[in-house]
């Protein structure tokens, strides 16, 4: 039976675990590096007193992604080929792992709490697209070409198109967001929004379809 | 007819001792010997590029995961009489102490274990040679684990519905807002689009168990004990060890500090004490 406590949404601006949590370079403007090193030390004690090894392992970076399993996509908006879509909201896709838009960001948040996700959504109209490179047999993403950089996402303010939904959470310290997670992970979800204004035409229809919003990755 | 006769020349070859530290560290610092694990709810979900050659020796670890290394140079965290065919020069114990990733210097870890010879840490009889297990699970390395999430300052705010009644595309008439019970609300995650997800519908996981489902029925390793010969009740001062050889060390130990017990302690099976008591 209900508590008396009512329904709610918590939303994170980012989310990171296991290894990444320990990733000491702040994000910064600018070119971000295609992968992050993190020292593992053990230390062995003996009788001839301690033995330190040191082992500098590299993370998985957006520079090692070739594809992304399209199965993490639980929600897409607008739909694929959708012609009569509300043009007031933004669209956006929604992912089944909550932490996965910056799963392989090389930096940690900086002192603004802002941590750019290593892919971006966008979002373009038929005649801004160039040409396309279809999808390789070797499971290379298909690609894009623009006529003009000026209509994709500034780069510099991706941070703030990623965000993580919890349902039902209430005030959120890290102890319940990881309980949620790992014990109702269906209650935590991941959303990446394109801050462009879709259009009543139906060039804005195949914008939004997966192949044409394939998203960006930082690099 | 018996007969008991020795043939060729009688040649004692000495190996000269060898310190194990350069091989174990080696080891450690060897990025091959390391690899990533992910929690059961966490799929990595991307594919990756393949490394250029020049970068044949970098070893990526999901950053999501913790980080495993094995080494199969020596146990550790046991007392060693031998390194393989060599005696020992040098420390004869090789204890895990403490664990850093990056700047953090209190990580959670946990031992990994690995099947390793006893013969490559011990001196064993013929008679043990026969008696002990051929591969004994020994601490071969660590998982380094950093479980916890970590996220930006969080937002919460509570949310209204609204049933709204379309009549045609410029025409709706509202129904009135109201509130969900927050039970009712995380009710109903369990059949939105994050429940049925292909990816946990689909392929292998289709078959395993959802995360946070706990398993029913879970095998436990095989563990030792040292009790007494007479009635099988547990010997005092003892714990339950993960291989024969783990126990036999701490019997051996014992037996050493106390003779006054040998004959009167014995290494068995823990389930073979269960089945007593």
């Amino acid at each position: 039976m209900s508590n008396g406590a009512l329904a709610s949404y918590t939303f994170l601006p980012w989310l990171r675990r296991g290894l990444a949590t320990r990733i000491e370079r702040p994000d910064a403007p600018g070119g971000a590096a295609p992968r992050v090193s993190l020292p593992v030390s053990v230390r062995l004690d003996t009788s001839a007193g301690p033995r330190p090894v040191t082992a500098n392992l590299a993370l998985i970076g957006p520079g090692e992604v070739k594809t992304i399993d399209p199965r993490v996509i639980i929600r897409r908006y607008p739909r694929a080929g959708e012609l009569d879509a509300q043009t007031n909201y933004f669209a956006h896709v929604e992912f089944d792992q909550p932490d996965f838009p910056w799963r392989h960001t090389a930096a940690r948040a900086n002192t603004g709490d802002r941590l750019r996700p290593w892919l971006v959504l966008i979002v373009l109209t038929e005649d801004e697209i160039e040409s396309r490179e279809p999808p390789t047999a070797d499971g290379q993403l298909a690609a894009i070409h623009v006529r003009s950089t000026q209509n994709l996402p500034d780069l510099g303010q991706a941070w703030a198109w990623a965000h993580v939904q919890v349902s039902g959470l209430g005030p959120a310290d890290q102890e319940t967001v990881l309980a949620v997670l790992d014990a109702e992970p269906q209650r935590a979800i991941a959303r990446l929004l394109c801050p462009r204004q879709l259009l009543r035409v139906r060039a804005t229809a195949p914008a939004s379809s997966p192949r044409s919003s394939a998203a960006g990755a930082l690099r | 007819m018996d007969f008991d006769a020795t043939f060729g020349e009688a040649r004692g070859i000495e190996l000269p001792p060898l310190d194990p530290w350069g091989a174990l560290k080696a080891a450690l610092e060897d990025a091959r010997n390391w690899s990533g694990r992910l929690p059961a709810a966490v799929v990595a979900a991307v594919n990756l590029a393949a490394l250029p050659d020049a970068a044949h020796d970098v070893v990526l670890i999901h950053p999501s995961g913790t980080a495993v290394v094995r080494q199969r140079v020596l146990p550790l965290n046991k007392t060693l009489q031998r390194f393989g065919e060599f005696e020992l020069a040098g420390p004869d114990r090789f204890e895990i102490g403490a664990v850093s990733i990056g700047a953090d210097t209190t990580p959670q870890w946990q031992p990994v274990y690995d099947l390793l010879p006893p013969s490559l840490s011990e001196k064993l009889t013929d008679a043990e040679k026969l008696s002990r297990d051929s591969y004994e699970p020994e601490v071969v390395g660590i998982e380094a684990g950093v479980p916890d999430a970590v996220h930006g300052g969080a937002k919460a705010v509570d949310v209204e519905y609204e049933s709204r009644l379309v009549d045609s595309t410029w025409q709706t008439r509202s129904q009135g807002r109201y509130k969900l019970p927050r039970d009712m609300q995380i009710a109903l995650t369990a059949t939105g689009a994050r429940a049925y997800s292909t990816l946990w519908s689909t392929g292998a996981r289709k078959f395993s168990a959802s995360p946070g489902t706990p398993r029913g029925v879970a095998l436990d390793d095989e563990t030792y004990v040292v009790a007494t010969t007479d009635d099988l009740s547990p010997g005092t001062g003892f714990g339950r060890y993960r291989s024969k050889g783990a126990a036999l060390q701490a019997l051996a130990s014992h037996l050493a500090r106390t003779p006054a017990d040998r004959g009167r302690l014995q290494v068995v099976s823990a389930s073979e004490l269960a089945e007593v008591a």
